[in-house]
């Protein structure tokens, strides 16, 4: 029986006996419908927060309206203008009716009436419009055409070319990236534990020792890796692709521009990632006695996950700080780290690809070790927990020839 | 299926094994015949699944060595074994035919044919009707017999089975037992293990009996019993007068007096029917037998403790 044959059927038993649980279900509907409420509630409920304002109008120059319209559409704010008298005015900006009332009084004087408080954006646009309205006033009045007085009083475009330490980083790109990085972070954590603890089920009943007439250690741990990688990836894809689906067709959120790259870098780096812990959870599960002990034998592991996405978020704190390269650099955090830094548009591709090369190869390593760890946690029933140090220099294979006598 | 080495013999020759400070197996040597059943018997500890673990690849010997029709067991022949671990060896979650299907197929049958042997295997072990429960589902008795068929599902040469019987009522292992013995009677190999020396002793052909790793005896059952030279009378009297009639005589000794009546172990030469007329004479007698020793006595006396 070739080696594959042997990985692929574990690995489809894997697959078949969790997607038919009912707790896999179950976990599944509940994500998807969370992922897609993340979506669709705030669409529904819809939400005129900071981005819109209305804004009482009483007397001044007969272009502030629209004034203030253009200062607040400048500043992707977009105003709704209210023409009122001076006390009605007055009461709605008072009452928080209105996010502000602009008086204008007749020697030049502005009043501004809030409820609580003014934003600093909205008391800019407001300065801006009635500075605005007064200059177009007189321009029209000394019998320049309204047209090229509006012509003359719009807000420019701005063409900004920065070129500062986080030059070109948008937040958005960022925001993109930590999520990767945060949902890379868990998919490793719960798919690990998975695997530690199906390898320490097989060892409780015994299944290993069936399984090790038919299979070689490194078979079983790959295929096993292998199907509950797929399941988890299929899990992932279950959610996110809904959600994704109604986010664009509602066009309820800004797609930030790194969006789709940093996703399809996420996945590459879940398989490097996932190979690289899959196989050693799994040899760490192996070298338990009860499956309750699986969390603490793996602890070393998940401490390593939370550095990796701890250096996520330096990352995201500071794209360009001396730590983050080399930390991003090493097999063991680059899962977490280098989709951060490719949302952040922070790192050659030369670079990506060298970090996952170094990362696969980490991950071929330890499937090796990790299945000479296997043979020797299995083999070892009852009793303590196997320290691993003792795992790693059992013999690998019988070949001790009987004693001539 | 590789059936054509059918035939051949498992050989285990000087098997040690330590643990540490303790001597799990001392030089254990063993023969084991196709086509009989043959039991690895011993009290709790005494190294029996340390053996059969072996046999079966599981862990290494220190020193000695398993060979089959000759040969070393690479993995090649491995899969021509059918094992049943001492506990369990199952997925208590998995559907019971879905197991033996995955078995049959890890050890090489195609799709096809691993889904008919299971199905034929399910019917002829009575649990059929219960192929699409988890395992778990099942009483313990139908979890051995998903067991038993799980190592037979591939068709294998040869059956190493270690405590496939205890915790079994004895309906079960009368079942059990019946496809042991079949299995054997096909012409496979098949080597099991068993603390319970009585429970198993109608079953096996031959046995090796083995304590604190060591062997203590080996041989067919039947020529055990002969060669030991060992015969016990079992009256059960009602005694016209209260005088022990038992005692006193030459060559004869009180193994045990219960409600079952006096078990008399007879030295060789001493004729039972003088025993019997000196039982006649102190009373009626109800019931007699003159029996061979059982597994258990031979094994006792042969660690130099008394039976019972």
């Amino acid at each position: 029986m070739s080696r594959w044959r042997g990985a692929k059927l574990v690995a489809g038993r894997e697959v078949r006996e969790r997607v038919r649980t009912r707790t896999f279900r179950v976990t599944t509907a509940i994500l998807v419908i969370v992922a897609l409420a993340a979506v669709l509630i705030p669409a529904a409920v819809g939400d005129d927060g900071p981005a819109r304002s209305t804004v009482a109008v009483a007397g001044g120059p007969a272009s502030l309206p629209d004034a203030l319209v253009a200062a607040g559409a400048a500043q992707d704010r977009t105003i709704t203008i209210r023409r009122l008298g001076e006390a009605e005015a007055a009461r709605q900006g008072a009452a928080g009716d209105v996010s502000a009332a602009v008086i204008a009084g007749d020697a030049g004087t502005v009043r501004v009436v809030v409820e609580d408080d003014i934003s600093d954006d909205l008391r800019g646009i407001i300065a801006q419009a009635v500075a605005g309205a007064r200059v177009t006033d007189a321009l029209a009045r000394a019998g320049l055409p309204p047209s090229r007085v509006a012509e003359m009083v719009a807000p420019p475009d701005l063409d900004v070319q920065a070129r500062g330490e986080r030059a070109g980083v948008d937040g958005g790109d960022l925001a993109v990236g930590f999520i990767v990085a945060l949902v890379l972070y868990m998919a490793l954590l719960f798919s690990g534990i998975q695997v530690a603890t199906g390898v320490a089920e097989e060892k409780a009943t015994r299944v290993s020792e069936v399984l090790l007439a038919s299979l070689r250690p490194s078979e079983l741990l790959l295929g096993k890796v292998a199907g509950i990688g797929v399941v988890a990836l299929g899990q992932l894809a279950a959610v996110a692709v809904p959600a994704l689906i109604a986010a664009f067709a509602l066009n309820s959120v800004d797609v930030p521009e790194a969006t789709v790259g940093t996703i399809l870098w996420g996945l590459v780096w879940f398989f490097a990632g996932y190979a690289l812990y899959g196989a050693a959870y799994g040899a760490l599960g192996a070298l338990v006695a009860r499956q309750q002990e699986v969390g603490q034998a793996t602890a070393p592991l998940a401490l390593l996950l939370v550095c990796g996405y701890l250096g996520s978020t330096f990352a995201a704190a500071d794209l360009e700080a001396w730590r983050v390269r080399p930390l991003s650099l090493l097999p063991p955090f680059a899962p977490m780290m280098m989709p951060m830094r490719v949302a952040g548009d922070a790192v050659s591709t030369a670079e990506v690809l060298g970090a996952l090369v170094v990362t696969l190869v980490a991950a071929a390593v330890l499937i090796v070790l990790g299945a000479r760890v296997y043979r020797a946690g299995i083999t070892r029933t009852g009793g303590t927990r196997l320290r691993l140090r003792e795992a790693l220099m059992a013999p690998a294979r019988r070949a001790r020839p009987a004693p001539s006598r | 299926m590789a059936r054509g080495r059918m035939g051949d013999v498992l050989e285990i020759r000087g098997l040690t094994k330590r643990f540490g400070d303790r001597i799990a197996l001392d030089r254990l040597s063993m023969t084991v015949p196709p086509g009989q059943v043959v039991g690895l018997l011993g009290p709790n500890g005494s190294g029996k699944t340390t053996a059969m673990r072996i046999v079966f690849g599981v862990i290494d010997a220190d020193e000695g060595e398993v060979t089959y029709g000759g040969g070393r067991i690479g993995p090649e022949v491995r899969r021509r074994f059918g094992y049943m671990p001492e506990e369990r060896g199952l997925y208590p979650d998995m559907r019971v035919r879905d197991q033996l299907v995955y078995f049959a197929r890890l050890a090489g049958l195609e799709r096809e044919r691993a889904r008919a042997r299971a199905d034929a295997l399910l019917e002829r072990l009575e649990i059929a009707e219960r192929a699409d429960e988890p395992v778990q589902a099942l009483s313990l008795g139908n979890q051995q017999r998903v067991q038993l068929a799980a190592a037979l599902v591939h068709d294998p040469e040869a059956l190493v089975l270690d405590e496939p019987f205890s915790g079994l009522d004895p309906v079960a292992v009368a079942g059990l037992s019946e496809i042991v013995s079949e299995a054997a009677g096909e012409g496979r190999l098949v080597l099991f293990s068993s603390h319970q020396l009585d429970q198993v002793e109608g079953l096996c052909e031959s046995v090796a009996v083995i304590d604190h790793g060591r062997l203590v005896m080996a041989g067919r059952v039947a020529d055990l019993k002969e060669a030991s030279g060992r015969r016990e009378l079992r009256v059960d009297l009602e005694p016209a007068n209260g005088v022990p009639w038992e005692r006193g005589m030459a060559g004869v000794r009180v193994v045990s007096s219960d409600a079952e009546g006096v078990r008399l172990a007879l030295d060789p030469g001493v004729d039972a029917l003088e025993v019997l007329d000196a039982a006649r004479a102190a009373g009626r007698v109800r019931d007699f037998a003159l029996e061979q020793p059982t597994l258990a006595e031979l094994f006792l006396a042969a660690v130099g403790r008394e039976a019972r």
